[in-house]
């Protein structure tokens, strides 16, 4: 087991739900479908998708910015703790790192949410 | 008696075309243009006049345009956009110039650059809305806002800006418009979620500047009509925006002769006298841009007429056939100027050669003296 990786992100959540009251569109140019509801089906709020958004960015910075990322690439889940699933661009990267397993941690506190990630290899 | 071309730099045009173009975008920001030498007006002293003038900002295309700045104690903020992975940053970091990037690779050169000088490289991102030349299309954004938040976290860069450029540049009614005024919105709206702090949004050229409200974002980014030349047909004259051209290109009559009906001028023999008529020389070229094609057709404002050129344009000189006009020696004749004043204008050039008038300033030649006067207006 070795660490790859790790990035750490933070959104501001009243510049992220501006800009989703802004352009409501750009929900699904960052998220897929899936992502954006919780594992009962309900519409998340905008502060868990600003959390899901963290990660996405801390994955990024994790594998160092990889190249032709696209955000439906990085989809994350939640029953319980949060989830990574990759694929596309990011998976490819990944793959390349050797990256096995990932680590994740999400936090909201006051005005931001803040996402840590862990990228392992076996 | 100088053989000189001269270009006539109007420095109170330029200043009064800055106040009006600011005037018309109700207290945005506004950046003025000075790339390729001003337009062919010359860099520096239109550099400086425009930020005399209130320009908010100078834009340029090459870093060396902007180091020429900086080198000429221009003040204020400048921004160079067309930068290639080779470009060599760091002098332009250490000057305090904003930076355009188009790709990963770019960005990776000035981060490095940055670090080497200890400086934070100030970054407008340039984004491909549909005009398929430089910038980063949106979906190659993801991956460059990746970068640059890689960036901004090892202190290396901030990223200030955003921009973008119309396809049909000159034709604000074109249905391309909104399409990339939206794909502008988009990118946006993707690097303000991503927690940038843009302090500029530009994509409005000189058309949009003067004729769409709607693309001014929080900084218009003008350039041809500052130096009082109309974008283009469908916009309208200078004149109707109240703007005034900078430049004037002169020479004066270097020899006088009078010749028979039938003769033969310049090269090629390709326009005859009609009548017993007086020819005039005038030392201005194709080496100091009269275009060739202007051969038989530029228009020449010459003893209060205007002529058209007799028979081909060379190198360094060309020939007007002034008939019994009251002309003498050392005369100064007006290529274009201000229509104003009875000159033909850069647009009659431009339309007599088949170009742009972009292209007929532009590409006036080192040799011309720049001559800087400051009429006031």
């Amino acid at each position: 087991m070795a660490i790859v990786g790790i990035g750490v992100d933070v959104v501001d959540l009243a510049r992220f739900s501006g800009v989703v009251d802004r352009t409501p569109g750009i929900l699904d140019r960052l998220f897929t479908k899936a992502e954006q509801t919780s594992a009962e089906g309900h519409q998340l709020p905008l502060v868990s998708l600003a959390g899901r958004f963290a990660v996405k960015e801390a994955v990024a910075k994790a594998l160092g910015a990889p190249v032709g990322m696209q955000w439906h690439d990085c989809e994350v889940s939640n029953s319980g703790a949060p989830k990574i699933s990759v694929r596309g661009s990011v998976a490819k990267v990944a793959q390349d790192q050797g990256v096995s397993n990932w680590h994740v941690s999400l936090s909201h506190d006051g005005p931001v949410a803040v996402a840590y990630v862990i990228a392992e290899k076996d | 008696m100088s053989a000189h071309v001269t270009a006539r730099i109007d420095l109170g045009a330029l200043a009064h075309n800055v106040r009006v173009l600011k005037a018309c975008t109700d207290g945005r920001k506004l950046m003025v243009v000075v790339k390729a030498d001003a337009y062919g007006h010359g860099l520096v002293k239109c550099g400086q006049a425009a930020v005399n003038a209130g320009a908010d900002y100078l834009g340029v295309a090459l870093l060396e345009e902007a180091v020429a700045l900086r080198e000429g104690n221009v003040p204020g903020p400048i921004l160079a956009w067309l930068n290639t992975p080779d470009d060599r940053f760091a002098e332009c970091i250490a000057r305090d110039i904003d930076l355009g990037v188009n790709s990963v690779a770019t960005l990776k050169a000035i981060s490095n650059a940055a670090y080497s000088v200890d400086r934070v490289a100030r970054i407008h991102v340039k984004v491909d809305t549909g005009l398929n030349r430089n910038g980063v299309t949106l979906s190659d954004l993801p991956e460059l806002i990746s970068a640059l938040n890689k960036a901004e976290a090892e202190g290396t860069v901030k990223v200030v800006g955003v921009m973008s450029h119309f396809a049909y540049a000159d034709e604000p009614s074109h249905s391309t418009i909104a399409d990339q005024i939206a794909e502008f919105k988009t990118a946006v709206d993707l690097l303000d979620v991503a927690g940038f702090e843009l302090e500029v949004k530009h994509l409005a050229n000189s058309a949009a500047t003067l004729a769409l409200p709607e693309t001014y974002f929080n900084m218009v980014r003008p350039g041809v009509a500052a130096y009082g030349v109309s974008p283009g047909q469908e916009v309208g004259m200078a004149k109707d925006f109240d703007l005034k051209p900078v430049m004037m290109l002169c020479a004066p009559i270097v020899l006088l002769k009078k010749v028979p009906a039938g003769t033969g001028v310049s090269y090629a023999h390709q326009y005859h006298t009609s009548t017993e008529t007086t020819l005039a020389l005038i030392p201005a070229g194709y080496a100091d841009g009269v275009p060739r094609s202007a051969s038989n057709q530029g228009p020449v404002l010459v003893g209060g007429e205007i002529r058209k050129i007799a028979g081909r344009v060379c190198m360094d000189q060309f020939v007007l056939d002034v008939g019994d006009l009251d002309v003498k020696l050392g005369d100064e004749v007006v290529l274009f100027g201000d229509p104003e004043r009875g000159e033909p204008s850069v647009e009659d050039w431009a339309e007599a050669v088949g170009t742009i008038s972009y292209e007929i300033i532009t590409r006036i030649g080192p040799r011309v003296h720049r001559e800087f006067i400051n009429n006031s207006w």
